[in-house]
């Protein structure tokens, strides 16, 4: 058993001094925290710097990946706090020195190479590679979150292709936002249509999870299918769809204009094609997207459009842009749960973080975030107190 | 590459039912990752041993049963906090393969900050800037040990001195202990004690309220045991005011002479009219002290200001033009939190080359001693950046080494060889025997540098201390050499 695909990072694996900063402050409120060392289960290997130490006996042939190896590995949700906490950074190539997600992701994707995946990781590639979904839902399902309100299909000769994801096309509370998105766009006149039935799973959280043929099928799959609908532009509803398209995709022969649909509401917004009548009173704190934030560097378009909005007061929690504290549902944790964690588990932390602020609503522009901060808004009891919102939502309301 | 053996740990049911299956484990990939130290590559890639099986407690209770199923079954245990020793942990040479490592870090809770009394009470696997923080939201403060307090226990600082990394400003001139009222410590054969003037010492009284009562001060013989006489589950500190008023500075001294009257100077004067001295030496640039002042008041902070200011000057420092920058570079290599963003995009390693607690007027003589010791070893290694350092340890004793960094070209293998046989094979018996100092890696195997140079007498005493308390060599076994 090698790890060939761990051996990619063998040089920043070795520079790790080992002194776990990465793992972060809990009481320091406005400094990042790793997600998993929140929940405070498991042990050292769940922390950052434990994954390096493990990642080193690998690559130096004391340790072999194991089925609880990969476990452990799968609660990681990819979020990247830890590299902002380390920070280092070559100075030539802008790099991080020790890319501890992507080393994790390497790691996974050796795990996923010897058949050790744990069975509900399992489960979710067995349902993308059958369904094109996550959810295990027929195909013709994906378009019913933009039944009657008049979102039409995509045409060759449309400026824009919106495309919503797994999520927002079959989670409940994230179709929401994607409605709201739609009737935005719609509102403002813009020429964009929708894949329909026939949208695919972008692949982010396949690629994170480890399962790279499976990914590159997707993507070229969906890099061949917008060729020839001759797509030039893609709005996208999640950083994570966002995240892949832009970044990934490209090595994959992909040559698309790929746009936050953050940024595109706030250059609509600034140049006068979408007009704000309403004002919306409420103090709003704004969460950011790990694969918005910290992965793309997106952190103002959201705030611009809040700050447009009249009667919004804004306030920031203490962990916020490249400190902001993931909601626990990145790199497939949002469909596995493996992280874990009950009245610890990173979305009942970040809830209580923005409780904090004195704010009522609570913002956010991805669709995973908005349905995992809703669930744990619920299981903190504090429906009264708290409103979780996406950003096209709170627009919407404005327009 | 060999297959992991799918075996259990003799004692994994057990302790599953003593702490819960959730925080036993015995798999090869989690107890590997608990033998990691900092810097473990330039220290000639020592790592710790591994342990036979993990457990994470949450309770004094739970540790004491797991000490006491220890004592049945003749079983090491080996106590780890937040991992911050930069010698190999745990030690190689301490019990066998099969020792239960016990993780503290789940027992991080403050127990009682009581403002009448002016205390704090802890679980001693609380990350030291945690506590910092909850402490200081209640408006006082704890003056913590001169270490990086974002990564070490309470536990880990209060078993040995563990120096370097960024301390808070409010890092006491040596030690924490002298803070310290009284532990509560699971010992050897698992029974709970308290020591300190409280409920140990009067059954009828429920509060740590001082260090010694009606009876020997039993709490000093737990600092800086490495875990040999105890595992400390609680700690109550004195706490003080919050000194909201804050100073920092930097002089540029022009030579060593200047700067260490300077120093000395301000070490002899009582109170210590600074919070933190920190001296870097170029020896191709400035000659640089930082410090920080804190004060509960303009007029105790002006008065403050007036001396340090004054001793500087007069001993010919200079301070408002460009050394504010130098020293703003330089004091950022003593971060911990600055680390990997100071180091790695310029060096390929960094060490805290030779360092060691001096007594305070042989500090010269060890820097000269190590700078000597640099330029003829480790020629053809690019050094990038190269500073010496002092910090004051209380009034007699100061830390002190050469920090420095490594050039990006220079392969790692190649540093790691020339500190790793200064460190492992010189520096210690150089250190003791020569200079009467004494090390600081005293976490791991520095311990056994340290126990080594015990007169006769104190290690007899020690035995049977050890001996007493611990009648089947359960806790840390051979950390000393017994």
């Amino acid at each position: 058993m090698n790890s060939k695909y761990l051996e990619e990072f063998r040089e920043g694996i070795f520079l790790c001094f080992g002194c776990g900063a990465c793992r972060g402050i809990w009481s320091r409120k406005s400094e990042g925290l790793c997600p998993v060392f929140a929940t405070g289960i498991g042990f050292e290997d769940s922390t950052p710097r434990g994954r390096v130490t493990v990642a080193q006996d690998i690559l130096d042939g004391d340790l072999t990946y194991s089925k609880g190896l990969a476990e452990s590995l799968y609660r990681c949700t990819q979020c990247a706090n830890c590299l902002t906490l380390c920070g280092a950074t070559d100075e030539e190539t802008g790099r991080p020195i020790i890319d501890i997600p992507r080393i994790v992701e390497a790691m996974k994707t050796d795990a996923v190479e010897y058949g050790l995946v744990p069975p509900k990781v399992r489960d979710f590639l067995e349902n993308i590679q059958k369904y094109g979904n996550p959810y295990g839902e027929p195909p013709e399902k994906r378009a019913k979150w933009a039944e009657g309100i008049g979102i039409k299909q995509y045409q060759p000769g449309d400026k824009f292709l919106l495309y919503i994801g797994c999520v927002g096309s079959y989670d409940t509370r994230s179709q929401q936002a994607a409605k709201a998105l739609g009737s935005v766009l719609l509102k403002a006149g813009v020429s964009f249509g929708v894949l329909g039935a026939e949208e695919k799973c972008d692949g982010n959280e396949v690629l994170r999870l480890g399962e790279r043929d499976l990914f590159e099928h997707l993507a070229e799959e969906n890099i061949k299918a917008l060729k020839e609908l001759k797509v030039k532009s893609i709005i996208t509803l999640s950083p994570h769809s966002y995240n892949v398209m832009k970044n990934e995709y490209p090595n994959l022969g992909a040559d698309f204009e790929v746009i936050h649909y953050t940024q595109f509401l706030r250059d609509l917004i600034k140049n006068k094609k979408l007009k704000l009548t309403k004002g919306i009173e409420a103090r709003v704190t704004y969460h950011d997207p790990c694969f918005l934030g910290r992965y793309n560097d997106v952190y103002d378009a959201p705030r611009e459009i809040l700050a447009f909005i009249p009667g919004i007061n804004l306030v920031e929690m203490h962990r916020t842009r490249e400190n902001s504290f993931c909601c626990g549902g990145g790199g497939g944790n949002f469909y596995t749960d493996l992280i874990g964690g009950k009245e610890n588990s990173p979305s009942r932390i970040r809830v209580r973080e923005a409780l904090a602020t004195g704010a009522q609503v609570l913002a956010v522009a991805c669709p995973v975030c908005v349905t995992m901060l809703e669930d744990a808004v619920k299981s903190e009891e504090l429906e009264d107190k708290l409103a979780v919102k996406d950003i096209a939502e709170i627009v919407r309301e404005a327009c | 590459m060999r297959q992991e053996v799918q075996r259990h740990h003799a004692l994994y049911n057990d302790l599953r039912s003593i702490v819960g299956p959730e925080n036993v484990s015995d798999e090869e990939f989690v107890r590997r990752a608990y033998t990691r130290a900092p810097f473990t590559r330039i220290y000639g890639d020592t790592r710790g041993k591994v342990p036979g099986i993990i457990v994470k407690p949450t309770t004094t209770e739970q540790v004491s049963e797991i000490v006491k199923l220890a004592n049945r079954t003749k079983t090491p245990v080996v106590p780890k906090g937040g991992g911050g020793s930069l010698s190999a942990f745990p030690p190689p040479f301490v019990g066998t393969d099969e020792n239960i490592l016990i993780d503290t870090t789940g027992m991080n809770k403050i127990i009682e900050i009581d403002k009448e009394y002016m205390r704090v009470t802890a679980e001693c696997g609380i990350i030291l800037s945690q506590l910092a923080e909850e402490i200081r939201k209640a408006g006082f403060h704890l003056p913590t040990v001169d270490v990086p307090i974002h990564m070490d226990t309470l536990g880990g600082v209060l078993s040995g001195f563990i120096g370097g990394g960024e301390p808070s400003d409010l890092a006491t001139s040596g030690t924490m202990n002298k803070y310290l009222l009284g532990l509560r410590v699971v010992l050897p054969t698992g029974d709970v004690i308290y020591t300190g003037g409280g409920p140990g010492t009067n059954i009828h009284q429920s509060k740590i309220l001082h260090r010694e009562a009606a009876s020997p001060d039993m709490t000093g013989m737990f600092i800086g045991d490495g875990g040999v006489f105890g595992i400390k589950t609680e700690a109550t500190f004195e706490v003080r005011p919050f000194p909201m008023f804050y100073q920092p500075g930097i002089y540029d001294m022009g030579n060593w002479d200047n700067l260490w009257k300077a120093f000395s100077t301000l070490v002899s004067i009582d109170p210590y009219p600074y919070t933190r001295l920190l001296v870097l030496h170029n020896r191709h640039g400035p000659t640089l002290v930082m410090y920080i002042i804190r004060a509960h008041s303009d007029e105790e902070m002006n008065l403050k200001k007036r001396i340090v200011e004054e001793t500087f000057t007069s001993c010919g420092g200079k301070t408002g033009g460009a050394e504010y920058h130098a020293g703003m570079k330089l004091g950022s290599m003593f971060s911990a939190r600055q680390l990997g963003k100071a180091v790695l995009p310029r060096a390929s390693m960094m060490s805290y080359f030779g360092e060691a607690l001096l007594p305070r007027a042989r500090v010269r003589e060890w820097l000269d001693y190590l700078n000597d010791y640099v330029d003829r070893n480790f020629k053809g290694i690019k050094i990038t950046e190269r500073v010496d350092f002092a910090i004051p340890y209380l009034r007699a004793m100061a830390v002190t080494g050469i920090l420095m960094y490594f050039g990006k070209e220079t392969p790692g293998e190649q540093v790691k060889k020339v500190v790793s046989d200064f460190t492992l094979n010189e520096m210690h018996k150089t250190l003791f025997q020569k200079f009467g100092g004494f090390t600081e890696l005293a976490q791991g195997i520095g311990q056994v540098e340290s126990a080594s140079c015990w007169s006769p007498a104190y290690k007899s005493y020690m035995r049977s201390i050890k001996r007493a308390l611990d009648p089947n060599n359960i806790l840390m076994p051979n950390l000393w050499g017994f």
